[in-house]
């Protein structure tokens, strides 16, 4: 009964998170015409790390289950203030253990943008001041750390990086 | 998210009006940021905004466009719609501001410094100047990518006729606090821990589990000779795979550290402090075995 019981227990639990990574990777590979309702505001890339992401309205778990999302009360990405964007470690985020200093980011939503990385850090959860508002245009990117931990991470890894050019998509 | 989105364009757009373009004909020189207009018929349109600044293309007869900076201004007075010129200017006329049709505040143009610095002298009113120096660009941008930096990301700053020329004293423009939200930050940093691969660690063991208990329960059930040789089987396969790995285990925990990795560690200062250590024990073990020989000798 007890091994009835595990083997069926083990078998949903590993569908379950099957199913998510294969979500997140459909989601990934669809066009924009497969997601009309899907609210995305824009797409993420990291050029040098070969990273393109849709970006999505919300942080909720919804969102960051399909890609990452702008982190609320944040400005909005591409303007003048500090745009916070959050992302899974394990999924959307997991090559930002790659990134230096210096590698440039770009956003594409209304405002095309490119951001160079000039802060890396690992920071408390409860220590939001890399999210607060800035007096120059900022992108500031949120994941969990360590990146090889299984469960709630104990701290995030935060990128910050300023806006170097930004031009309006006619 | 669409209410923020909703009022960030709700503030945007309180600054100016929806109307904003304008055909203006000019029978003489006017002077604009960074070049002279010559007399002709030209296109003054409103080109992208934020919350506290504006680009204004102007379109010349050749279809030539000029995109320049400007900021609402709350001083700019306009007799009605239309250019803003600066007061008693000798000659070419210089562009102050503008006024488009239904904006709540005119549009008062930012000069290079050093255009700036001039017409303040002339003038003797403050003008608003960016200075790519003060601002600190990087020298490596092309022209294109100057320009699109300068009109998005440069902060305009008064120079003043008090202060023009050497030991220019410019105040930093502070541009108005732009609301891109109506939310309150965050308390914690979000939640990035997905758990697709705790659930499928989890379901992973689990099964293992499972079929363990499975298999036991059913090798339980078996006579005791064969549970015998299933367990002498079992015990056979893990020696047959675990020593082998073992023994390279063992293998591999030799640290050999290779030439460079001793370069790398050994300065040339300690290197001839080795050489002199050695040589002195050369020196010690040649004594012993001299006199090892002469006692042998004897």
């Amino acid at each position: 009964m007890l091994s009835k019981f595990l083997c069926a227990a083990g078998l949903i639990l590993f569908s379950l998170g099957s199913a998510q990574l294969v979500r997140f990777e459909l989601f990934q590979s669809a066009s924009a015409a497969a997601i009309p309702k899907t609210p995305v505001l824009g797409k993420l890339e990291i050029p040098r790390l070969g990273l393109s992401l849709p970006i999505m309205e919300d942080d909720d778990p919804k969102s960051l289950a399909l890609s990452v999302g702008h982190i609320p009360g944040t400005s909005a990405i591409g303007s003048l203030g500090n745009a916070g964007i959050a992302g899974h470690r394990d999924t959307a985020f997991r090559p930002l253990r790659r990134v230096r200093v210096g590698d440039r980011i770009e956003t594409h939503t209304g405002q095309n943008a490119v951001y160079v990385v000039k802060r890396i850090r690992i920071v408390d959860p409860a220590d939001t001041s890399l999210l607060h508002e800035s007096t120059s245009p900022l992108l500031t990117l949120v994941t969990c750390y360590p990146f090889d931990y299984v469960g709630s991470a104990p701290y995030r890894f935060v990128i910050q990086a300023e806006m170097t050019a930004s031009r309006r998509i006619k | 998210m669409p209410i923020q989105l909703f009022f960030c364009l709700l503030l945007a757009s309180s600054a100016f009006a929806a109307d904003d373009s304008q055909n203006v004909s000019f029978d003489k020189p006017v002077q604009i940021p960074e070049t002279v207009l010559q007399p002709g018929k030209y296109s003054i349109r409103l080109e992208d905004r934020l919350a506290d600044r504006a680009i204004v293309r102007i379109t010349g007869p050749d279809h030539a466009d000029h995109y320049l900076l400007t900021v609402p201004s709350k001083t700019l007075k306009a007799a009605g719609a239309g250019l803003i010129f600066f007061p008693d200017s000798a000659g070419t006329a210089a562009l102050n501001g503008w006024e488009c049709n239904g904006c709540k505040r005119p549009l008062e143009f930012v000069y290079p410094k050093d255009e700036a610095v001039k017409l303040t002298a002339e003038m003797g009113k403050p003008v608003l100047a960016y200075d790519p120096s003060y601002d600190k660009l990087p020298d490596n941008l092309s022209p294109a990518d100057r320009k699109v930096v300068t009109l998005w990301l440069l902060a305009p700053k008064t120079v003043s006729p008090q202060g023009k020329g050497e030991g220019l004293t410019a105040a930093k423009y502070s541009a108005p606090r732009t609301v891109a939200s109506t939310e309150p930050l965050p308390k914690t940093m979000p939640k990035t821990a997905s758990l697709a691969f705790l659930e499928l660690l989890a379901g992973f063991l689990s099964f293992v589990a499972g079929t363990v208990a499975f298999l036991w329960r059913k090798v339980s059930a078996l006579p005791k000779v064969w549970k015998m040789a299933g367990l002498t089987m079992i015990g056979g396969m893990v020696a047959g795979f675990a020593l082998p790995m073992a023994s390279s285990y063992q293998t591999t925990q030799v640290y050999v550290p290779s030439t460079a990795q001793i370069a790398a560690q050994v300065s040339p200062a300690k290197a001839d402090l080795e050489v002199e250590r050695l040589k002195a024990r050369n020196r010690r073990l040649e004594a012993l075995l001299a006199a090892l020989r002469e006692k042998n000798a004897e």
